[in-house]
Formats: C-alpha cells, structure tokens, sequence
C-alpha cells in the first residue's frame, strides 16, 4: 500500500508528448480526406442548428455512434495499442460508447429533434465550435503541426466533446455519454502527466458535463421526448 | 566519506572497484573521440563494463512509427560508437524492446558490441516464459547477457527460470530490479539469499537511499549494481539546470549538467553503471561525456552534494 502512494502520475506515461502527437499526425494521414469532409459536416450541422432549430437526429446520432466505434477500432485498437499496452480497453470503452449511441439512435421517434432550453443548448454550441475550431487551433498555438491536429468528431478528444455537446443541444440524458466523460478524466489525466496544457479542453468539457448532470437533476427533465 | 561507505579497502580490492583499477580500454569504433572510456568489471565474471549505459522507458517507445524509428537508430548508434554497451529494457515499456530490434537490425554488425538487458515482467510463471521468449524475438537475438526481473514481480519463480536458462548456457548473467526507493527490504533479503549477478535500483544525486544498506551490501556479496533514473527522469534538469555548474567541475571533466550528474552516480565504488535514456542524439553525446575523462573521488564527490544542496 506504501509503495502504491510512492507512485506519481507521471510514473504512468510511458510515451513522450511527441510520440502521442506523432500518433495523431499517423492517423490523420491514413484517413485522409476524411478530416476534411468531417469538418465541413461539422460546419454544417452548425449552421443546421443556429438558422433551423432542428436537425435531423437519428441518422446524426448514428454517425457519431459509428466515428466512436471506428476511432475504437483504429486508433486505439491499431495505433496507440503501438505505444500503450493499455489501449485495448480504451478501444473497448469506445466501443461500448459506440453502441450506447446506436441503441439511443434506434430509441429516437422522429427524425427532427427541436430545441428547448435556450441556455444549454448554447452551450452545446460553444463546446461543438470548441471541437470544431478552438481545439485544433489551441493545439497548434502549443507546437502541435497541422497534420497532427484533432479531426473534427474522428480523434478522441474531438468525439467525446461533440458527445457531450449533442448531449446539452438536443437534452437528452448525460448518462448516455457516460464513456465519454471517462475518456476526457483520462485524456485530461494523459496531458496533466506530460505537463501539457492540452489538458485544459478535456477538462473544461468534463465540468460542463458534470454541470449537465447537475441542471438535469434540478430541472427533473428525462430525455428530450421529441427525441 | 558519506555514510555508508562502511567499506573495507579488502572488500574493494576484492571486487576490483577501486576507482584506481578502474580498466582503460579505447572506446569501440569511436570517430569522435580518442579518450579511452572508463569500465568497471561485473564482480561475478570480471568482465569489463562501460559505466554509462542506456535506458529506453519512455524514449524507445515510438510505435511503428518509421520516422522516430529512424531517429531512435541515430542514438543507439552515437551510444555504441561513444564505447557505450549496456541498453536496458523491458516488455513493460511498450514498443521499445521491439523498436531496438528494429534499431539493432539498421545497424547490422555495428551493434554486435551493445551488450543486452532486459526484464520479465508477468505475475504468471508461464506467461514470463513466453514473455522470455517474445523477448529474443523482438530483440533478434538467441542469447541475451542479462535478465533481470523486473520490479520484483513473482521473483521466486522467474529467478528458477532465469537460473536454469543460466546454467544452460542460454543466458550470461541473472539480475532483479526495483526502482523510486520501493521494497527494499525484500530487495536486501533477495540480494543475501539468491545467487544473483546484477541489482538494479534508482540512485541520484538527490536520491541515495541505497547509499545505506544496499550499496554496501552490494560490495559485500560481489553484486553489480546498475543505477536507473540516474536523472530522476528528467526532473534533476528542471531543479538544476538553470544555474551554473561549478567552476571546479572541470577538473573531473564535466562540461553540462548531464555530465555532473552521470559522474556523481558512477563514482561511487558499488555503482556499475549507469542507464539514462534519451530520444535525442546530442543529449546522449552529453550523457556519454561521463564515459570518459577523470571520476570524482570521495572529497569531490562531498563537494558536489555540497553545492547542489546550496541550490
Ligand atoms: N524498475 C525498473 O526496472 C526501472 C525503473 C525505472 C527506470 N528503469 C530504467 O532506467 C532507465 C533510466 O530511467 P528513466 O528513463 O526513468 O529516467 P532518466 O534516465 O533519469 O531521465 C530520462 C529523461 O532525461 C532526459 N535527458 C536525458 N539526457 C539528457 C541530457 N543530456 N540533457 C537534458 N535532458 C536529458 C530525457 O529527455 P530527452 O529524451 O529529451 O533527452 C528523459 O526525459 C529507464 O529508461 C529504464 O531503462 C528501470
């Protein structure tokens, strides 16, 4: 048990920071010109949400359901399982997200999800531009390369975010996006241990997302019916 | 002398680890420079050893990725052409045992000298059989010199493994390690029962816990000692580096912090040397500076702890 408390953190990493960023560029580069086509999806869902107030729910839902079973697949089960003899369980974490997601598309009753709760749903918002365009150019202003940036909804970080954005914009219960959350506890932990500021985006969301927790039990709201 | 160097002049003499018998050979293959490198004898063989060694935790650890790959090969060939020989590794280190494979294979002959060491790490006693075995392939090799169990993990049955391996001719040497301070007391009572070769521990200049029972001990029953984290991973840069090194420091030759560091771990008599990592090619032509060039003897080495203490 002594010994237990000798560790720190850092004793945990066994990559460097450039050999994480490395894995991004990797990954980015093998499914190119996916990264593109996702931000412009991003853009327009965007665009969907603030000039309509609806969207088309179930197949988005299936779509991000999909990217967290595909970044389980390749980027954990594939890549980081290169450099981390842990990433088998995270890939199975995001597949469990993954499915979570589908078996809550398939719950869906209608196609178009319309809005309540102005106030969440802003933030929804903020956090689906922050996955969008803040995060990447965050990681780029801290010596990440353009290659090696997070594509919108395709790298970890990036899904989780949109997750829990989708979560605030459509309220729908955070319980859904459960994996989620615990992906951003370990990416903010996985960045805190290199020392870097990367860990800030993560965490932030992570808050927000306990705030979602807190306003659904306040407000006594279960999942969006219209949904 | 610090305490702990209760020590007879007998028991150095007897493992040859007076500074003075310390062995001069030319350091192989070396272009750079001409200064014979400094090797201490492992005290069950008498074979001589280069002090400075090299880890691979974290650095070696770069996946498929041919680009770091190639950059990794750069530093274990300026290791082996500075008279470097030691490379430590474990399976717990993800990709490195099988990036050094890797590095070995672009190196073809020039890395015939790099003598290996790496570790079982597996609470299964069959699994660390096969983890044995995962470990020559990786590797590219059919005989290691050193296997090591790593942190003390399921100690009892990887020593039978390793010792039958030994006495078959398909191993050099047995060795047990531990790092950051941990089980010490378990590590002593192994180091007084077992026939062991090496010991691995954490020793730095901010970190000589060793220096009490397990050094002396270590001179006592002729075990080489190899000393990890002899930067304390890397935090000793950030504690130190922004103030100058002292200006007596050259006289043992030391022109960097690395450096400084480095000699302070491997002058001491029980050390047999010393395993930092780096992922780059000019710090590790920094942390091989400490292979040559005079060591600090106990006088210097009280000033040394003396002026990193004023810091
Ligand atoms: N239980 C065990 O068996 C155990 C436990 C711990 C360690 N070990 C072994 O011991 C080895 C050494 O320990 P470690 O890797 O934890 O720590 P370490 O060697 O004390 O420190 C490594 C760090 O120092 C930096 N560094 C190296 N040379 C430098 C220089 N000249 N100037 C500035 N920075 C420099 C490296 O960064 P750069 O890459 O930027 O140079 C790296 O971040 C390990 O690699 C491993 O093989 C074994």
């Amino acid at each position: 048990m002594e010994d237990l408390f000798s560790y720190r953190l850092t004793d945990f990493l066994m990559f460097s920071e450039q050999t994480y960023w490395r894995l991004f560029s990797r990954y980015n580069q093998s499914i190119f010109p996916l990264p593109l086509l996702s931000l412009a999806f991003g853009l327009y869902c965007l665009y969907a949400f603030v000039a309509f107030k609806k969207i088309v729910i179930k197949p988005l839902l299936m779509l991000i359901a999909l990217a967290w079973l595909w970044i389980g697949f390749r980027f954990f089960g594939q890549l980081y399982s290169e450099i981390n003899v842990y990433a088998g369980y995270l890939a199975v974490l995001f597949w469990l997200q993954g499915l979570l997601l589908l078996s809550r598309s398939f719950k869906t009753v209608t196609y178009h999800a319309w809005f309540r709760h102005p106030f969440e749903r802003y933030i929804g918002w903020v956090l689906w531009i922050m996955a969008l365009l803040m995060l990447p150019l965050f990681e780029i202003l801290l010596g990440k390369s353009m290659n090696a940036t997070s594509s919108f909804a395709l790298t970890p970080d990036s899904i989780a975010i949109v997750s829990i954005a989708l979560v605030l914009i459509l309220n729908i219960k955070p319980w859904w996006v459960l994996a989620a959350a615990l992906w951003l506890m370990i990416s903010t932990l996985t960045y805190w241990a290199m020392g870097s500021l990367l860990s800030l985006p993560p965490f932030i969301t992570l808050l927000i997302y306990g705030w979602a927790h807190w306003l659904q039990k306040r407000n006594k709201t279960g999942d969006n019916p219209s949904i | 002398m610090p305490s702990g160097y209760s020590i007879s002049r007998r028991q150095l003499l007897k493992q040859g680890l007076l500074l003075g018998s310390i062995a001069a050979v030319p350091a192989l293959g070396s272009q750079i420079s001409k200064r014979p490198i400094i090797t201490k004898p492992i005290p069950t063989s008498g074979q001589p050893l280069p002090i400075i060694g090299m880890g691979t935790w974290i650095t070696f650890n770069v996946g498929q990725d041919i680009e770091a790959r190639l950059k990794r090969t750069q530093v274990l060939k300026t290791f082996l052409e500075q008279g470097g020989q030691l490379v430590d590794s474990s399976p717990m280190y993800g990709s490195a045992e099988e990036v050094l494979g890797f590095c070995r294979q672009q190196l073809g002959q020039r890395a015939d000298d790099l003598f290996s060491a790496t570790k079982v790490w597996t609470s299964s006693t069959s699994e660390g059989r096969s983890q044995i075995d995962n470990s020559h392939r990786l590797w590219g090799l059919d005989k290691f010199n050193l296997f090591q169990v790593h942190n003390l993990v399921n100690w009892r049955d990887h020593l039978d493994t390793l010792f039958n391996m030994k006495a078959e001719g398909r191993l050099q040497y047995v060795g047990i390690t531990t790092s950051h301070g941990r089980r010490h007391v378990d590590l002593e009572q192994i180091m007084k029962t077992q026939p062991i070769d090496f010991v691995q521990l954490t020793y730095h200049i901010d970190n000589r816990a060793v220096e009490k029972r397990l050094l002396p001990l270590a001179q006592d029953r002729g075990i080489a000692i190899i000393a990890n984290r002899p930067f304390s991973g890397g935090d000793l840069f950030d504690d130190y580096e922004h103030q100058p090194l002292p200006e007596w420091s050259h006289e043992i030759d030391c022109h960097n912090w690395a450096q400084f560091f480095l000699k302070f771990v491997v002058s001491h008599p029980a050390i047999t040397c010393a395993i930092p990592a780096t992922s780059r090619v000019d710090h590790m032509l920094e942390n091989m500076g400490a292979l040559k060039g005079p060591l600090p003897e106990a006088d210097m080495r009280k000033e040394m702890l003396k002026y990193v203490s004023r810091l």
